[in-house]
């Protein structure tokens, strides 16, 4: 198993899409061979070395450590199936799109499309487990298969958005919640009541103890659900609109 | 070999192969919880005629199961893995989905490749309302019920068992035999890994292979039945007036070895010299099963 570290090694503006830096790329490569690796700025190849600032080392586990302002910097841990990503700063959009496993702690803000499908897919993230410790833009959890993504703060606009199923825990979120959710919980510690009574894609709200949740053992999503176990909480289900029997699980919503 | 005047006979029990599992029963409390177990491992003493061979193991506390909430760990074994799967699935669905609060989970689960359907067979109760859901690498079934929702594993592990772990013990009154029985079954009770699945444990018609009767392919032991002395050979000498058998399956032969050995040990101490007269074993002269519990070599270990 390999640890690899990436550090920016200074801010930068242009759009860098980093989707091809992941372990499947870089397995079986020496670092000077991962150093000429290019990577796309602007739409014009540039060789990771002038990006990044890269080292490898063994370790017990397969971990990809990304660090920097990178709220230019967008496909982060895309296509991801296994090990442990960590991004330290914020990041850019479409983080973990098309992931399929392992783990991603992103300590810091991620743009739009957090855990979305890749170009010309029509799912989006189908495993794995994703924790932002900020807030995530607009659409995330876009299509999402299966896994679980867990934002401490908000999400923007448009979350669960064609949901197909996995769960989906935020603060709050943003207008047009769940269009076009198909299965999949999203869980919000509040949820604005006109957000519910404006919108026809919701159920009635309703009440519910929803016991699933005590199955949340790892120290992030446990503390999450926590307010939420034995106690009967607000659901309604969504979207109506496509005949979609996701749910959404609620606190406080006033 | 005597254990507190106890005659240990030199002799072994003959124990078989068998599919095991366990499964994790949880309720909202330790009432309901109980109820479904008690439900679930009823009528499963012995494969010849209830398919398998199952009972409580244990009580779980919170911290012990996987929703946090109490329950009771049940380990059922059958000669084959699909009987078992038959069964425990049968017993899932009438027992424990229709008890109030409960959910069910694997009690053997990670890296066991085989596996029988829990939720995977159950789900379909929810008439396509059911909600699958993969947290923290398992997947779970939500089926709708009309107290919330019945929470059940995919699936759980099933792994080699063995079954037919016995000893007898040999009393000068039923009174002795009863007392010693209990405390032995109270003692295997404590032991992981081990179930003794005939009711409370004990077995009073223990049987032979074979029968007069065509139709029957075991009937009663009658070398240790206290009433057929003298008509012929018997292994009850004239003070040997009730026996009772222990009958374990378990998941490991020390398991079975260690709990047979802890329970010959509490009742001879407690009974030795007291109207319990002998322990022996029942086998088939070692032809049928390949687990073999030598009582002498139990003992001394």
């Amino acid at each position: 198993m390999t640890a690899y570290r990436l550090e920016l090694r200074a801010p930068i503006s242009e759009p860098v899409d980093a989707s091809e830096i992941s372990f499947e790329n870089f397995a079986e490569r020496s670092i000077e061979q991962i150093r000429r690796m290019t990577i796309l700025v602007d739409q014009r190849q540039r060789s990771i070395a002038e990006v990044f600032e890269v080292t490898k080392a063994k370790s017990e586990k397969d971990r990809m450590v990304v660090e920097g302002d990178l709220r230019n910097v967008h496909g982060l841990a895309s296509r991801q199936s296994s090990g442990r990503w960590h991004i330290c700063g914020d990041a850019g959009d479409n983080v973990a799109a098309g992931m399929e496993g392992g783990e991603l702690l992103v300590e810091g803000n991620v743009g739009d499309f957090l855990g979305g499908p890749l170009p010309n897919r029509k799912a989006g993230m189908s495993g794995g487990m994703i924790h932002v410790m900020g807030s995530a833009g607009h659409y995330a959890a876009h299509r999402m298969r299966r896994g679980t993504v867990l934002v401490d703060e908000a999400i923007g606009s448009n979350g669960g958005t064609s949901m197909i199923a996995g769960t989906l825990m935020a603060l709050r979120c943003g207008q047009k919640l769940a269009a076009g959710m198909r299965r999949g919980t999203i869980i919000l510690r509040t949820l604005p009541r006109e957000t519910i009574e404006a919108s026809t894609h919701f159920s009635q709200p309703h009440r519910f103890l929803a016991d699933f949740l005590r199955l949340y053992k790892r120290e992030n999503t446990a503390r999450f659900v926590a307010p939420f176990i034995g106690k009967l909480v607000e659901r309604v289900r969504a979207d109506f609109t496509i005949g979609g029997q996701g749910e959404i699980l609620y606190g406080d919503s006033s | 070999m005597e254990i507190q005047s106890v005659i240990i006979d030199e002799t072994f029990a003959e124990a078989f192969d068998m599919k095991a599992t366990r499964v994790i029963i949880t309720a909202m409390d330790s009432h309901w919880a109980l109820q479904a177990a008690t439900a679930m491992s009823g009528f499963g003493t012995s494969v010849i005629d209830c398919k398998l061979e199952i009972d409580i193991e244990r009580p779980l506390d919170a911290g012990e199961t996987p929703d946090g909430r109490p329950g009771y760990s049940i380990l059922g074994f059958a000669m084959g893995g699909g009987d078992l799967e038959k069964q425990i699935i049968k017993r899932a669905g009438q027992c424990v989905l229709t008890c109030p609060t409960t959910a069910l989970f694997a009690g053997l689960d990670d890296g066991i490749s085989k596996r029988i359907g829990l939720g995977k067979a159950l789900r379909f109760f929810g008439d396509g309302h059911q909600i699958s859901k993969w947290i923290e690498g398992k997947r779970y079934w939500r089926i709708p019920v009309m107290d919330g929702e019945f929470i059940c594993q995919h699936d759980a592990g099933r792994v080699d068992g063995i079954g037919g772990g016995n000893f007898l013990l040999v009393a000068k009154n039923i009174q002795i035999a009863s007392e010693a029985a209990r405390l032995a079954a109270e003692t295997i009770a404590q032991y992981p890994d081990v179930i003794a699945p005939f009711p409370g444990g004990v077995v009073r018609s223990g049987s032979k292979v074979g029968s007069k009767y065509a139709s029957l392919i075991a009937s009663t032991n009658d070398s240790y039945c206290p009433s057929l002395r003298g008509l012929f050979n018997s292994n009850l000498e004239y003070q040997d007036n009730a026996v009772l058998e222990l009958v374990l399956d378990g998941l490991t032969f020390d398991a079975i070895s260690n709990a047979m050995k802890e329970a010959i040990l509490a009742i001879c101490h407690r009974f030795g010299g007291k109207g319990l007269l002998r322990i022996t074993a029942g086998n088939y002269g070692g032809k049928l099963g390949r687990h073999h519990f030598h009582l002498h070599e139990i003992l001394a270990s």
